[in-house]
């Protein structure tokens, strides 16, 4: 944390500054921190409080912010520095300091959020795993909100990928809630990043979480719902996102179910439906490439208007090849197939994208149920195939 | 005027010594019995008064106290009608030529009529052992218990119709002359040759079918001939091939098993067949149940020779589950003792009962105390429970849509014991059947008697490795579920193969300690079954199948 930050904590903290001044002022005098500050520290006696705001936080008085701070081992990041997220000082209110636990979120990597329902159904689950696995092996973190449901296993499924994951949350950065979420909590912090505006042991209220999701929306370049009911948090997300000019992409489901209401009305007021990780790439690459020309003011590239094979997109081939596992990944694939009998190759060759029974395998093969079980057993655990349903297996390698 | 017979009284399953003492002196006539009697024992005074009577002797007009030493143990039940009446008839000097000999070295058990009959009672197999142990020569029992008592050795054996008959054995030296004389009345066995006669008892049993616990046949029939005889066959199961195997493998090695699948996919009906394709208790374990099941009066005749299948309803209260009650009776755990306790929609069962499985489980024995005495019932049950995989009951499911939350399932595990779960060594997915398993044209099922065999055989192999194990704790053991981790270790070393890929496939399917042993004792019945000496990589493998899907996808 520099000089700066701990002065914007002392104003905000010690001088109730409300936050949404402190960036009024801050853009006035043309995004000038040194500025700023003089002008808070000029006038920080006669500006009086008109609303005479309660002290925001019990975490009492700034030293014990920054004791807390280090206990925990986050740190914080203000407004007028370079690894503050780009997209996020673009936003209409961004807090002017940002708390964060895992350095993830200084590398202002390319984002998408995942959000959705606390109460998630079965195909909820899956649809989050699906498209956070799959975005996540492309390079992009995945931004949501550490919260049970849909949260929970968006984040699940995008930390074990390269592109990680950030989680924004709704309280102090050392308050863990939901505590089910514990082992996540300190999966993110070693291998993505959690991130909060509010002081250190603010508790989890309920006005905390519709501010929350402004910055889960500003974080990214587009806002994905995976399953919102009528009234959601999601849903606020999404407002957030159109305010601040960025894509809204909802996943489709059962017309029946209760769960997915919020998509739908979503889809029908002009979010894309999305039922590809490919959807999401088209529209986010002519975002991505705009936002690097400006930010790269001096070199006036061309954004490509939408392209149909993502494949191609640079920023998709280059995280290819950077990534480790990738092409060992096929030739380990290779090696275990060269490994296998002939009666593992005749299972391994059975098995398609449909998920086969056992039953079924023991009569397309005609080998009886122990040794199926174990060619199974050696195929799950060399991670080429996996189990779909109860007993029914499809190939994943 | 004193004197003195040996008895005996349940603690538990087990026995003890028991001396009925009567004293008569002169003064106002009366009967008291002393010494913690129970109203049952109690009310013995009239019964004992009407069988002397009916039986054509006199009851001494005399001032009677009995006592039933020691003194400060709880007598229960109607045991001690008969050593009281035949106390008192010597007493009171109405047994010509008595035979001290014989009184001395007897023990007398029994229920009296009024007239003068001797009924069965309870527990008679704990007693007739326990006065082997004291080396007393005779037992003197109620005709209708010769089922069980006889399977015991080095006692002698007097089954006695009624008083009189009692009276006159105890009147005379020649005590084998006897047997001629109640001719058919009296079994007297001195040393009873032990597999004739157990081959005896089993035969008596056929005859008189107890219910679902000695149903069938015995071991010494030929299998085959058995296969119509079977109510639950699992050829009557369609499909499932993976559940099959796995229910084969559990009934080799004792596991335990959990099933999991959704309402209607055959759980229940795999539980119940398991019974059909396990060996018969051989005589060591016959006796364990026996003895259990003989406190209860229903099985006070015969030996019991299937294999116990407990199944209660989950409002059943703990006492009942365990053991437990004023005095302590054997639970329902201890009634499955060497059979199985099936514990089907285990959700339902309220969280208290399932964690006091815990205990029970591991150590194979439930100690309750009472009144200074512990009682101790055996339960070495193999587990089997089968419920839901959330609380729709279809999650998983390929077809039908699972209705449940996020959090609904994970509320739904969590109220299901973890500890517990962790013991049970094999849990199988049971999905519905697919429409064309209905059918069923393609893949041809094996009859019980078929995979009976191989499980007889595979106890067999069990057997013989045990007897030979180097330390007595494992000498004890007898299934490979039963193995301790001297062994389990021991099993794991054989085969370098294993030992490298055990950490492994702990990190992936994140294993705790208690699962790998687990898998090694799985791993250990496949391979028993196979006939192979080491534990085969093969089978570890598929002993991976029956632990790891827990949480699918």
């Amino acid at each position: 944390m520099n000089e700066d930050s701990k002065i914007i904590l002392h104003i905000l903290y010690e001088n109730s500054v409300k936050p949404s001044d402190f960036i009024y002022c801050y853009r006035k005098n043309s995004m000038d921190m040194k500025k700023t500050l003089n002008y808070y520290s000029a006038s920080v006696n006669t500006k009086k409080n008109l609303f005479n705001l309660p002290q925001p936080v019990p975490c009492g008085g700034i030293e014990n912010i920054l004791k807390i701070l280090e206990a925990v081992n986050s740190d914080a990041v203000n407004i007028s520095e370079e690894s503050y997220p780009t997209l996020l000082k673009e936003i209409f209110f961004p807090p002017p300091v940002l708390f964060y636990k895992g350095t993830k979120i200084l590398e202002d990597n390319l984002c998408i959020a995942i959000v959705g329902t606390r109460k998630s159904t079965v195909y909820g689950r899956d649809a989050a795993r699906y498209f956070a696995k799959q975005l996540s092996m492309l390079g992009i973190t995945i931004v949501s909100g550490l919260a049970t449901g849909i949260d929970f296993h968006a984040h699940k499924a995008s930390i074990n990928e390269k592109g990680s994951s950030i989680g924004v949350l709704g309280c102090g950065i050392d308050v863990i809630y939901p505590a089910e979420n514990k082992d996540l909590y300190y999966d993110l912090s070693v291998r993505g990043s959690i991130v909060t505006e509010f002081f250190p042991k603010t508790p989890p209220i309920k006005n905390n979480f519709p501010a929350r999701n402004r910055i889960i929306s500003g974080l990214c370049a587009g806002v994905l719902v995976i399953e919102a009911p009528e009234k959601s948090g999601a849903l606020i997300t999404c407002d957030f996102a159109v305010n601040q000019n960025r894509e809204v992409f909802a996943v489709p489901g059962s017309i029946f179910s209760p769960e997915i209401k919020g998509n739908h009305k979503l889809i029908k007021s002009g979010a894309k439906l999305v039922a590809h990780p490919d959807d999401i790439l088209e529209e986010i690459w002519s975002f991505y490439s705009i936002l690097k020309a400006t930010a790269n003011s001096g070199t006036t590239e061309a954004a490509p208007a939408k392209i149909k094979n993502c494949q191609q997109l640079p920023f998709i081939q280059q995280n290819l090849q950077e990534k480790p596992g990738s092409s060992n990944n096929f030739l380990n694939t290779l090696n275990i197939l060269d490994k296998l009998d002939v009666r593992g190759k005749a299972v391994y060759d059975l098995l398609g994208c449909k998920p086969l029974s056992l039953e079924e395998v023991v009569a397309n093969t005609g080998f009886n149920i122990a040794d199926v079980l174990k060619i199974i057993s050696v195929l799950e655990f060399n991670n080429l195939i996996c189990e779909k349903n109860l007993n029914q297996f499809v190939r994943i390698c | 005027m004193f004197f003195k017979l040996d008895s005996f009284a349940l603690t538990g399953i087990e026995a003890i010594n028991i001396s009925v003492e009567v004293h008569l002196s002169n003064g106002l006539p009366s009967f008291t019995i002393v010494g913690l009697p129970d109203k049952a024992v109690n009310e013995s005074r009239q019964r004992v008064r009407a069988a002397i009577l009916n039986s054509g002797y006199v009851f001494p007009m005399k001032r009677i106290i009995i006592n039933l030493a020691p003194a400060d143990i709880k007598k229960e039940g109607v045991l001690y009608d008969l050593p009281i009446a035949v106390a008192l008839l010597i007493v009171s000097g109405q047994v010509k030529n008595l035979d001290g000999e014989i009184i001395r070295q007897s023990g007398f058990i029994g229920e009296l009529s009024l007239d003068g009959k001797i009924n069965p009672v309870r527990g008679i197999i704990s007693m007739a052992e326990k006065s082997a142990e004291l080396k007393k020569t005779y037992f003197f029992i109620p005709e209708d218990n010769i089922g069980q008592a006889i399977v015991i050795n080095n006692i002698g054996i007097v089954s006695c119709r009624n008083l009189a008959s009692v009276v006159d054995i105890v009147s005379s030296n020649d005590l084998l002359s006897k047997e001629t004389i109640f001719s058919g009345q009296t079994a007297y066995s001195v040393t009873p040759e032990s597999t004739d006669l157990f081959k005896q008892a089993k035969n008596k049993n056929e005859g008189k079918n107890n219910g679902s616990l000695s149903h069938g046949d015995a071991a010494a029939a030929p299998v085959d001939n058995e296969a119509s005889e079977i109510e639950n066959d699992f050829s009557d199961i369609k499909g499932q091939l993976k559940a099959r195997r796995a229910m084969e493998i559990a009934a080799a090695g004792m596991h335990n098993v959990m099933l999991i699948g959704p309402p209607g996919s055959g759980k229940t009906m795999l539980a119940k067949r398991i019974l059909s394709i396990m060996a018969d208790l051989s005589k060591e374990e016959s006796i364990e149940v026996t003895k259990i099941y003989s406190l209860y009066k229903k099985y006070s005749s015969g030996l019991i020779i299937k294999r116990p299948f407990v199944n209660p309803h989950n409002t059943i209260t703990q006492a009942c589950l365990i053991g437990g009650g004023n005095i302590p009776r054997p639970g329902e755990i201890s009634l499955a003792h060497r059979g199985i306790l099936f514990l089907d929609e285990f959700s339902q069962y309220p969280k208290s009962h399932v964690e006091s499985l815990r205990l029970p489980l591991e150590n194979k024995e439930v100690i309750i105390s009472r009144n200074n005495l512990f009682y101790k019932f055996p339960c070495s049950f193999m587990f089997i429970v089968a419920l839901n995989p959330c609380s729709c009951g279809y999650h998983g499911d390929e077809k039908k849509k699972c209705r449940c939350t996020d959090n609904e399932i994970r509320r739904y595990w969590k109220s299901i014991s973890g500890p517990t779960i962790d013991r049970i060594d094999m849990r199988i997915n049971v999905p519905r059947l697919q429409e064309d398993e209905f059918a069923e044209i393609a893949i041809k099922t094996e009859s019980s008697c078929q995979i009976k065999k191989r499980v007889v055989a595979c106890h067999e192999i069990q057997k013989n490795r045990f007897k030979t194990a180097d330390y007595p704790t494992e000498r004890a053991v007898r299934y490979n579920s039963e193995a301790g981790i001297k062994l389990i270790n021991q099993w794991m070393l054989e085969n370098g193969e294993i030992v490298r890929l055990i950490p492994k496939i702990v990190s992936k399917y994140n294993l705790s300690a208690r699962a790998v042993s687990s898998l090694i004792k799985v791993s250990r019945t496949i391979s028993d079954m196979e006939n192979s000496k080491n534990i085969s990589t093969a089978s570890f493998l598929e002993a991976l199948n029956y632990r790891v899907n827990f949480e699918y996808e």
